[in-house]
C-alpha cells in the first residue's frame, strides 16, 4: 500500500495533463481518472437502476433526471472530456434523444380526466374517394419533378409544400366521388402528464448514456488488467484480455488508415445509396482482416520470445493494480443510499420539493 | 573467445495445414558459429531464411508452435546451441509410431531472457498499452522485485536515448510514440532484460538514416560495455560494415559466405549472385574494371586514391529547369492536428508536369501529413494549395481530388480491398464510373504498366510482397491521376525489389506521368529524382536538385539527410581538382568513366 501511494505522489510531478483512455482520452489527475474502474462500473449501474425508477410513468421524477444529467455532465467536465462528447457525440445524441422525446409526447395514452395541452385532429375516420386541387397539385409536381430531375424525394416535398401554399392561398375545391367510414378518428394529443414523462424519459436516458460515456472515456485498458489480477483472475486470461485489447486499437489504427486508402480510391467521388455505402464498408473487410492475419502470428512470437508461456503465473505487479480507497467506499456508500433510499423509502425529489402533477 | 551461438546442419521446414502439397524446406542446412561478444551480421534477399534463421536461434523455431502429429523428422534436422547448451536437436530415431520413427524434440526451448529479438515491425511487438508497462513486461514474468523493475525500465530507456519519457511513462500510449521510437522502445524492451544474445531483425527499416545510425550505435555500446553477442539481420551495407565484425550472406536457406566485415562487400561476384546490397562505389569500380590493390574497393578513401583523378568537368550533366507547367502549387501550408500539434508550420513547393519530385525529410517532419492533404485527406488549416489553379481549402475541390491526385500508401496491405488483381484495379474505376469497355482496357494498361498482366485473376493477398506493392501502384495508375503519390515504396524491401521499384518509377516517368515520391532512400533519390523538396520539423529547409543537396555538405548537416556514396565520391575527388565533375549516381559515374577512357 505504501509503495502505491508512493507512486501517486509521483504522478503529481508529470508533464503529461491527459492519457489515452477507451475513448479519447482522460486528464490524469482528474477525480474520475483516480476512481477505481470497479466503483465507476457499478456507480453506472447505481444511476441506470435509479433512473429506471426516475422514468416512471406513474410517478416521474423530471427533477431527479435534471440532477442526474447535471453530475453526469459535471464529472465529464472534470475529466475534461465534455469537449470530446459536445464535439462528436452531441451531434448524434441531440437528434436521438428529440426523437424520443416526441415520439412519448404522441403515442403516450392520454387519460380522460388529464389536462390536455393540443389536440391536432389528423386523420377523420372516414375516407373520401374523388379528387381536389391539392391532390392534382402533388401529384403533377411529383411526376413532372421525376421525369425533370429523375429524383423522388424532393418532388414529393416540394409537391406537399406547393399543394399547401396553392390551397391556403385560392382553397381546396374538390369533388367527393365516394366515402366510406374506416378504423376511428385519429388525432396527436399532448398532455400536461406526457409531456413531463417525456422530459423525464429523454432527460433519464441521456443521463443513461452519458453516465455510461464517462466510464469508458475516464477508463483506461490498463486499469482492467490491473482489477483482474485484484480479483484473483488467472494470469493467462487477464493477459490474454489485455492483448486482445492492445490488438484491437491496433486494428482500430489499421481501419483509419484503410478508410483513407479508400478514399484516395475515389469512394467518396459520387453520391452512394445505403446499399453501396454498406457494400463499401464491407470492402474494408479484405485489408482489415489480411493485416490482422499476418499480424497475430507475429505477435505470438513476440509473445514468447518475451518469455511468456501458457505456464506462466504471478508475474510481479507494477504499477497495474489500483489500490480500492476511501474515495472509492465513499462513491460506492452514496450510491448504495441513493438506490436504497429511491426504491425502499420511494424517493422522489420533484415531489420533495413540493412540485405535483 | 568461447562460443555463444553455433548452428549446425538447420534444416527447417514450416508446417501447412491446408491441403495444399507439403511446404519446401525454409532452411536448407544453416552453419554458423557466433563468438561470445561478437557483432554479427547478416544480409541476403528476401525470403532467404534470415528471420527464420533468427527465430531458431532463440528457439520459438520450432518450440514455439505445432508441429503436425509431432511428426518431428518431417520438419526438423540439425541443431541449435547457445552458450554451450542445447537449444534444439532432434532424435530421428525417437517417437515411434505405429514401427515409424518420427523423431523426438531435444533441447531447451526458448531461452528467453538469455536471448532476446527485436522484429522487424516496432507496432506488433508493442505488446501492452503503456510504454512504462511495455518495458517492464519481460522483467514482471521473471518475477524480479517492484524496485528492481523500477530500475532497470529507467535504465533501458535511458540507454535507448529515451530517457526523458521516464517521468510519463506510465500514461503514454503506442499511439503517443512515432514509429522510430517504438522501435527504440521494441530494442529497450530486451536491454531491460540484460541478454547475453540479443538478435536484431532489420530492426530499423522505418527509421531516417540518422535515427538508423543513433541506433545500432547503442547497441553497439552495449556491446562494448557488457559484452553482449549481437546479431544484427540488415540491408544497408553501410550499417553492416560499420558496426558487424562479420558478416554471414544467407541466400535460399543457405549459409552462402561468412567473411570479415571489411572484407565481405569486396566479394561482388557473390553479392551480385544473391542479389543483395553492394556499396555503391565498388558497382562503380566493377562495372569500370577499377580496383585497389588487386581487390575491389568499398570506400570512398580507397575510391579516392585508384580512381582517374582528372575527369573533364564538361562530363557532368545538366539539370534541366523543369518545364512543364505548375500543376501544383503549397504555399505557406500549414496543418494543425485535434489534439493541437502543429504538424506543418509553413511549407511552399511547385510541383510541374513530368517531373518526379521527392519529398524528403526526417522521422515526423510532416511529408506524410503533406501528402494526405495533396489527397484531400486532411484539410490545411492555413496556406495555399492550388492544384490545376484550383485552391484545395474548398471542400468542392478537395472532394475530387482522388480523381486528380493518386496516393499510395506505405503498406500495400491496407489498400488492397478485392480478391482478384483485375477486379482490384477495376475498384478505383467503378467510383470514377468509368464504362465497362474502357474499364477494361485500363486494368489492362495499367497490370502491364507495373508487370502483372500475366496473373489477372491472381488472389492479390496470395502475392509477394513486392507484388503486392506493384499492384497498389496499378490500381492508382488506372484511375490516371494528374499526379502520383508514392509513400516509402522501398521500407523493408531487399534490393532486387527495390531495384523493381526504381525501374517501374523510372518507366512511370518516361510515360510522362508526374511523380511525388516520400523517401528515406536517398540512393533512390539520387537515381530518379529531379528535384526535392526537404522538410524538417514541418518547414521546407531545402528546395533543389539532388545533386545541389547531396553536393553540398552544409545541407546535408542542415537536413539531417545522409548523401549516397556516389556523389559523396565526386565530391571528395573535388578536394583535390575543382573542376571534377559532380557525378550524382551509378550510372552518370559509369558513363563519364566510360568516356573518359576512350577519351
Amino acid at each position: 500500500m505504501a509503495r502505491s501511494e508512493g507512486a501517486g505522489v509521483e504522478t503529481q510531478s508529470h508533464g503529461r495533463e491527459f492519457v489515452r483512455s477507451f475513448l479519447f482520452s482522460v486528464k490524469i489527475d482528474s477525480p474520475l481518472a483516480r476512481l477505481h474502474v470497479v466503483t465507476k462500473l457499478l456507480a453506472v449501474l447505481a444511476v441506470s437502476l435509479v433512473i429506471v425508477r426516475f422514468i416512471r410513468t406513474d410517478a416521474p421524477d423530471p427533477v431527479g433526471a435534471i440532477l442526474l444529467i447535471a453530475l453526469a455532465f459535471l464529472g465529464l467536465y472534470l475529466s475534461g472530456v465534455l469537449r470530446w462528447v459536445f464535439h462528436s457525440y452531441l451531434l448524434v445524441l441531440f437528434p436521438a434523444l428529440l426523437g424520443m422525446a416526441v415520439m412519448w409526447v404522441i403515442f403516450n395514452p392520454v387519460g380522460p380526466d388529464e389536462n390536455v395541452l393540443l389536440r391536432i385532429p389528423v386523420y377523420s375516420g372516414t375516407i373520401s374517394l374523388g379528387i381536389s386541387l391539392r391532390l392534382v397539385i402533388f401529384v403533377a409536381f411529383v411526376v413532372g419533378w421525376y421525369v425533370v430531375r429523375k429524383g423522388v424525394f424532393w418532388g414529393i416535398f416540394g409537391g406537399l409544400a406547393l399543394a399547401a401554399v396553392v390551397t391556403a392561398l385560392v382553397g381546396n375545391p374538390s369533388l367527393t366521388l365516394a366515402e366510406f367510414s374506416f378504423f376511428h378518428p385519429l388525432a396527436i394529443t399532448v398532455s400536461e402528464n406526457n409531456l413531463v414523462i417525456a422530459v423525464t424519459k429523454t432527460l433519464g436516458y441521456g443521463a443513461m448514456i452519458f453516465v455510461s460515456l464517462m466510464l469508458v472515456m475516464t477508463s483506461r485498458d490498463i486499469e482492467v488488467t490491473g482489477t483482474m489480477m485484484q480479483l484473483r483472475v488467472p494470469y493467462v486470461v487477464s493477459f490474454f484480455v489485455s492483448t486482445m485489447l492492445r490488438s484491437l486499437s491496433m486494428a482500430l489504427t489499421d481501419y483509419s488508415t484503410i478508410r483513407q486508402a479508400q478514399i484516395a480510391r475515389g469512394i467518396s467521388l459520387k453520391k452512394k445509396n445505403m446499399l453501396q455505402v454498406i457494400a463499401d464498408l464491407a470492402y474494408m473487410a479484405v485489408p482489415l482482416i489480411a493485416t490482422m492475419l499476418r499480424r497475430s502470428s507475429e505477435v505470438g512470437d513476440a509473445v514468447l520470445i518475451r518469455g511468456f508461456s501458457m505456464q506462466t503465473k504471478n508475474p510481479t505487479e507494477f504499477h497495474e493494480i489500483r489500490p480500492f480507497t476511501l474515495v472509492d467506499w465513499i462513491v460506492l456508500g452514496v450510491c448504495a443510499l441513493f438506490i436504497i433510499s429511491v426504491f425502499a423509502w420511494g424517493l422522489n425529489i420533484t415531489q420533495m420539493m413540493g412540485m405535483t402533477l | 573467445m568461447s562460443t555463444m551461438v553455433k548452428v549446425e546442419n538447420l534444416h527447417w521446414r514450416y508446417p501447412s495445414f491446408g491441403e495444399l502439397a507439403d511446404n519446401p524446406w525454409t532452411l536448407k542446412g544453416i552453419d554458423l558459429e557466433i563468438e561470445r561478444g561478437e557483432f554479427f551480421g547478416i544480409a541476403g534477399p528476401s525470403g532467404a531464411g534470415k528471420t527464420t534463421t533468427c527465430k531458431a536461434i532463440v528457439g520459438v523455431i520450432p518450440h514455439g508452435l505445432k508441429i503436425p502429429f509431432r511428426f518431428y523428422n518431417h520438419h526438423l534436422q540439425g541443431s541449435v546451441w547457445v552458450d554451450g547448451e542445447l537449444v534444439t536437436g532432434v532424435d530421428p530415431e525417437g517417437n515411434v509410431v505405429d514401427g515409424q520413427a518420427r523423431g523426438k524434440l531435444l533441447g531447451k526451448g526458448i531461452i528467453s531472457p538469455q536471448a532476446g529479438m527485436v522484429m522487424q515491425d516496432p507496432e506488433t511487438q508493442f505488446l501492452k498499452m503503456s510504454l512504462l508497462h511495455e518495458v517492464a513486461f519481460g522483467l514482471q514474468l521473471l518475477k524480479l522485485p517492484q524496485d528492481e523493475i523500477e530500475v532497470r525500465v529507467r535504465e533501458a530507456l535511458e540507454m535507448v536515448g529515451l530517457g526523458f519519457l521516464i517521468s510519463d511513462a506510465e500514461y503514454i500510449h503506442p499511439n503517443d510514440l512515432s514509429g522510430g521510437q517504438k522501435q527504440r522502445v521494441a530494442i529497450a524492451s530486451f536491454l531491460a532484460m540484460r541478454p547475453e544474445l540479443l538478435i536484431l531483425d532489420e530492426p530499423t527499416s522505418d527509421l531516417d538514416p540518422r535515427g538508423k545510425s543513433e541506433v545500432i550505435e547503442t547497441v553497439r555500446m552495449l556491446r562494448d560495455r557488457h559484452n553482449v553477442t549481437v546479431i544484427l539481420v540488415e540491408q544497408d551495407p553501410e550499417i553492416l560494415h560499420r558496426f558487424c565484425d562479420r558478416i554471414a550472406l544467407i541466400d535460399d536457406g543457405k549459409v552462402h559466405l561468412v567473411e570479415r566485415a571489411s572484407e565481405f562487400y569486396r566479394r561482388v561476384d557473390v553479392l551480385e549472385g544473391c542479389g543483395v546490397y553492394k556499396f555503391e562505389v565498388s558497382e562503380i569500380a566493377s562495372r569500370a574494371d577499377i580496383q585497389h590493390g588487386g581487390v575491389v574497393p568499398i570506400s570512398i578513401e580507397e575510391c579516392a586514391t585508384c580512381f582517374p583523378k582528372y575527369l573533364d568537368g564538361t562530363l557532368q550533366p545538366e539539370d534541366p529547369d523543369p518545364q512543364g507547367e505548375v500543376l501544383l502549387e503549397v504555399r505557406d501550408l500549414e496543418y494543425v492536428y485535434e489534439d493541437g500539434t502543429q504538424a506543418l508550420q509553413g511549407v511552399s513547393f511547385e510541383l510541374h508536369k513530368g517531373e518526379v519530385l521527392a519529398l524528403l525529410g526526417t522521422n515526423g517532419s510532416g511529408k506524410t501529413t503533406v501528402a494526405k492533404i495533396l489527397n484531400g485527406i486532411y484539410r490545411p488549416s492555413a496556406g495555399v494549395v492550388r492544384m490545376l489553379g484550383r485552391d484545395i481549402t474548398r471542400r468542392s475541390v478537395r472532394r475530387q481530388l482522388p480523381k486528380h491526385v493518386g496516393y499510395v500508401f506505405q503498406n500495400p496491405d491496407h489498400q488492397i480491398f478485392t480478391r482478384k488483381v483485375r477486379e482490384e484495379v477495376a475498384y478505383g474505376l467503378r467510383n470514377l464510373e468509368v464504362p465497362e469497355n474502357e474499364m477494361e482496357e485500363r486494368v489492362l494498361q495499367a497490370l502491364e504498366a507495373v508487370g502483372l498482366a500475366d496473373q489477372p485473376d491472381e488472389d492479390p493477398l496470395f502475392l509477394g510482397k513486392g507484388q503486392r506493392q506493384r499492384l497498389a501502384v496499378a490500381s492508382i495508375l488506372a484511375m490516371q491521376p494528374e499526379i502520383i503519390i508514392v509513400d516509402e515504396p522501398t521500407t523493408g524491401q531487399d534490393y532486387r525489389m527495390v531495384c523493381g521499384i526504381m525501374e517501374l518509377l523510372e518507366d512511370l516517368h518516361r510515360q510522362g506521368n508526374t511523380v511525388l515520391i516520400i523517401t528515406h532512400n536517398m540512393t533512390l533519390v539520387a537515381n530518379y529524382c529531379q528535384r526535392v523538396v526537404v522538410l524538417l520539423d514541418g518547414r521546407d529547409i531545402f528546395t533543389g536538385t539532388s545533386r545541389e543537396l547531396f553536393s553540398n555538405p552544409d545541407n546535408i548537416t542542415a537536413t539531417q539527410l545522409r548523401a549516397p556514396q556516389a556523389i559523396s565520391l565526386s565530391v571528395a575527388m573535388r578536394e583535390g581538382n575543382e573542376k571534377f565533375p559532380l557525378l550524382l549516381n551509378t550510372m552518370e559515374w559509369v558513363r563519364a568513366l566510360e568516356e573518359h577512357s576512350r577519351a
